[in-house]
């Protein structure tokens, strides 16, 4: 079976009413697709949906062959896929390291010896390329974190835990030049990783380095036009109505 | 005499049988304290002292805010005095699996287990105990217990014996003064500064834990030493009164840090008075650790009574399902340039009830005094009760008192976020409590932070 | 919003059925007792001024959220001079779902007065979601004044939002330093702060709020 998530006839209700009709899409492996679409078009519920978070109605989730509904979220996670929330929420008490390093226990084979050594390195190079200093790691979890902040913690978890899919739902809102400089850098080095990545987002420049594989936009429920970057563009300088 | 003890038994808890030639018998008469104190061959005036205690005890009636129905202590069935080779004993196969699975997570070695599970009546740690000893004495330390403390080291203990807290303090302190057995007397003597702790568990017997333990701490000037108490793993207690006094001093300039971790088994009522006075420039410091028991009431207090005292309190309490843990912390300044400090912070699981009871008092004539105190509550079930009830009481204009309360929970939003990352709800639970003692559990020894985050993690799992 | 006063709408057995959108004035005499209770949707506003007249004052106030979506905004301030004594003894309590209250207490003791503060918050279990807040500021003015303070809280819901503060102390010498420095005589300067200190207070009274 080829190495992608896929998403077939999706259908999901959201608080009684209905999201989405039917959609499907495929995020291979080493490729960045792009969703965008209006608000409240259900871009981030189709996310919260893929992680198991929201019960979905009828239609197929499959990761690398394997469906994925009816699973419970943490297994879900350990089997390779990954979720930076929008708006993240704070673990007082709970420092970045601790939640690492219990998250990646939790994925560990039962008798095998946690490698500490192993884990602060790589905490270290993952730190240093997200442009975060030592302080972080015992910072508590998005604890007075600005929303930038929040981000680039999930994308240091996102690294971390080496996921073989990944869903970013806004993780450029709030980031400034440098900070997305960061950003775009440790996407890269996720695909490099042979890393499948979802973005969703509403603005297409900061895309332009990342050179997306395929860009999608959601609306009435489906993925109702595809293309590439030059779709984005459309989008953000004539608006949803010139491509609907 | 043979007994039946079933009526200690805690139904669907602990159940033993066994048979022991005599004892001082059930309930408390002078006859019983008169045994006590001709069993340890006690001069005259102790026994005094324990009859006066006895007195006061019967005269006074039950604190009414007591929070628990005290119904199933039956005073007069209880008994007040057990030997060494007297505890009752229980069988191994009888300890519940719970507690078995506890001493496996928590790494107990297997001579211990027994003892705390109240199988066996002794612990043999004399070898340990003897080089501890010999360095002791070189620096002219004294840690003997009770009996000894008062018999052989009379002009030591004596003078302050009973000054910290007197018996008529509350009637468990006038309980304990008349029945007492067991407990550490510790003397640090001028400039000594013991770099290890000091435990109780070097002098495990059986008549050093007893129900009503009493312990006289005295550091003299510039001296330091930390005191342990207690021990994380979960210990058997047949007897179901507990009421313990302790008593610290510290000298000017002295430093006393007294930590216990309490996990009596769920039949015990847990009764404690600590107190400790502190002289100029002298520090005092209670860590405490409540987990077990069915109602522990404690409130160390330190009197501030020589300037610049400084007192501080570390207090975490987790009450479980069928718990009611009261505690709190009490400072008093009756010394000017004084400052104390309040951290205590609660769990409460299931229909637990975690309740902080404290107060903060500065004389008229104390100045520039300084108090802070922070009490946190996580509940965990909708079911879970959290009570706080905090006095500050200030004479005059020149004081700082301040007091914070918080109540929180763990959400929803929190245990999916951490789902996501891929741990189980239990992990979760587990590692947001512990994110939530962080702070406080770096106050406690190394051994002790990491077997009460073991301990934390096995509670969420349970649930 | 529109005030009224407790002296003319209390009735006999003290307890009051607070309709919406009004701010209740306490101007009831020295000894007084009763309960708010605020019931579906109400929003009301609670002000009390106690102030140095009288020799012993003394309030039982129960604020009772009975429906919800009820919200109580309560301010209080206590001036206790002479030899006055004065008892603040209040209960918010929560027993419906979504309700909220908040309740600030500030007083100043000078003197010989002795000032009591025992106020509560309970949650009943079925207030999930509801919001209760208390700070009680004490500035005490004179050696030979006391203040007491008892903030408690009594919580059966565990999905709810609680907090509670008290601080006990005189005037803060790095504020006075600051406005000596800038040429104020010391008298002068606590009377500017003990008057910004209630001001807090002061300013949530309507205008024509009776002084107790």
């Amino acid at each position: 079976m080829r190495d992608v998530l896929a998403i077939r006839d999706l259908y999901l209700n959201v608080a009684g009413k209905a999201v989405l009709y039917g959609l499907s899409l495929a995020i291979p492996a080493g490729e960045i697709h792009v969703i965008m679409g209006r608000n409240g078009s259900g871009k981030s519920s189709l996310l919260h949906a893929l992680v198991g978070q929201i019960p979905v109605a009828s239609g197929a989730v499959t990761l690398d062959g394997e469906s994925l509904l009816e699973l419970p979220q943490e297994v879900i996670a350990r089997k390779g896929l990954f979720l930076a929330f929008q708006m993240p929420v704070a673990l007082p008490g709970v420092t970045v390291t601790q939640l690492l390093r219990a998250a990646l226990q939790a994925r560990q084979e039962k008798g095998k010896l946690f490698n500490h050594m192993q884990f602060h390195d790589d905490l270290e190079a993952a730190m240093e390329l997200m442009g975060m200093d030592p302080s972080w790691a015992n910072r508590h979890v998005n604890d007075g974190f600005s929303g930038g902040e929040r981000k680039r913690c999930e994308m240091l978890q996102a690294i971390m835990l080496k996921p073989k899919y990944v869903l970013l739902d806004e993780i450029d809102s709030g980031l400034d030049v440098d900070a997305t400089g960061i950003m775009v850098n440790a996407i890269r080095l996720l695909q490099r990783r042979g890393t499948g990545i979802l973005i969703v987002t509403h603005h297409s420049r900061w895309l332009e380095a990342l050179n997306p594989n395929g860009v999608h936009l959601l609306s009435d429920g489906v993925i109702l036009r595809s293309g590439d970057m030059e779709l984005a563009r459309t989008i953000e300088l004539e608006g949803f109505q010139a491509v609907q | 005499m043979s007994e039946n003890l079933e009526e200690f038994a805690t139904p669907g808890n602990f159940s033993y049988a066994t048979e022991y030639a005599h004892d001082a018998g059930r309930g408390l008469r002078e006859e019983t304290v008169r045994y006590i104190s001709k069993v340890k061959n006690e001069p005259r005036w102790l026994l005094n002292f324990r009859l006066r205690a006895l007195k006061i005890f019967e005269a006074m009636p039950i604190p009414p805010w007591i929070p628990v129905d005290l119904a199933p202590l039956q005073f007069d069935q209880i008994r007040y005095y057990l030997a060494k080779d007297q505890e009752p004993k229980r069988r191994w196969e009888d300890v519940p699996d719970e507690v078995k699975a506890t001493f496996d997570r928590l790494g107990v070695p297997e001579n211990e287990r027994k003892f705390l599970a109240g199988v066996e009546a002794q612990f043999d740690s004399e070898m340990a105990y003897a080089s501890l000893r010999q360095s002791l004495a070189e620096k002219g330390v004294i840690f003997v217990n009770s009996t000894e403390g008062l018999l052989q080291h009379e002009s030591i203990f004596r003078p302050h014996f009973g000054k910290v807290v007197p018996p008529a303090d509350n009637k468990f302190s006038a309980l304990n003064s008349a029945v007492f057995s067991g407990g550490s007397f510790i003397y640090i003597p001028k400039g000594a500064k013991l770099e290890q702790p000091l435990q109780a568990y070097f002098r495990i017997n059986a008549e050093q834990f007893g129900q009503f333990e009493r312990t006289l701490i005295i550091v003299d000037e510039d001296a330091e030493v930390t005191y342990l108490e207690g021990c994380t793993a979960p210990r058997f207690e047949s007897s179901t009164l507990h009421a313990a006094v302790v008593e610290l001093i510290a000298m000017p300039r002295a430093k006393v840090q007294y930590i216990t971790v309490q996990n009596w088994s769920s039949n015990v009522y847990n009764l404690v008075t600590k107190r400790g006075t502190a002289r100029e420039s002298a520090e005092i410091r209670w860590i405490d650790c409540n987990i077990g028991s069915r109602l522990t009431m404690k409130y160390p207090c330190v009197v501030l009574a020589g300037t610049r005292a400084r007192g501080e309190m570390v207090s975490i309490s987790v009450a479980h399902h069928g718990q009611y843990q009261d505690t709190g912390a009490k400072m008093i300044h009756n010394a000017s340039h004084t400052s104390s400090h309040i951290m205590a912070k609660s769990i409460s699981i299931q229909d637990g009830v975690a309740a902080y009871r404290g107060t903060t008092r500065v004389a008229k004539s104390a100045k520039n005094c300084k108090n802070y105190t922070r009490c946190d509550a996580l509940m965990i079930h909708p079911e879970s009760v959290s009570k706080t009830s905090p006095t500050l009481d200030v004479n005059g204009n020149l004081a700082q008192v301040q007091h914070e309360a918080t109540v929180s929970r763990v959400s929803d939003e929190q245990i999916r976020y951490l789902r996501q990352r891929g741990l189980g709800e239990s992990q979760a639970m587990g590692l947001l409590v512990n994110g939530f003692l962080n702070e406080l559990l770096r106050e406690f020894p190394m051994e002790y932070g990491v077997e009460l985050k073991r301990l934390m993690e096995m509670e969420m799992e349970q649930r | 919003m529109e005030c009224e006063k407790l002296s003319t709408v209390l009735p006999a057995d003290g307890i009051l059925n607070a309709p919406d959108g009004f701010c209740f004035i306490d101007d009831l005499p020295a000894e007084a007792s009763y309960e708010l209770r605020l019931d579906t949707h109400t929003h009301c506003k609670f002000v009390l001024h106690l102030g140095p007249q009288g020799q012993h004052i003394r309030r039982r106030t129960i604020f009772s959220l009975c429906g919800e979506n009820a919200k109580l905004d309560a301010h209080v301030l206590i001036q206790a001079a002479g030899n006055q004594c004065i008892e603040w003894l209040g209960i918010q309590r929560h027993l419906v779902k979504n309700t909220e209250s908040n309740l600030l207490i500030k007083s100043t003791a000078e003197n010989g007065a002795k000032i009591s503060i025992i106020s509560k918050i309970i949650i009943d279990a079925p207030a999930t979601e509801s919001c209760a807040h208390f700070q009680n500021k004490n500035l005490v003015l004179s050696s030979r004044a006391r203040v007491i303070a008892r903030p408690e809280l009594e919580i059966h819901a565990n999905d709810v939002h609680c907090s509670h503060g008290a601080t006990i102390g005189g005037i803060d010498p790095t504020e006075e330093f600051y406005l000596r420095s800038r040429g104020i005589s010391q008298r002068a300067a606590k009377t500017i702060l003990q008057r910004a200190f209630a001001e807090e207070i002061l300013c949530q009274m309507p205008n024509d709020a009776p002084y107790n």
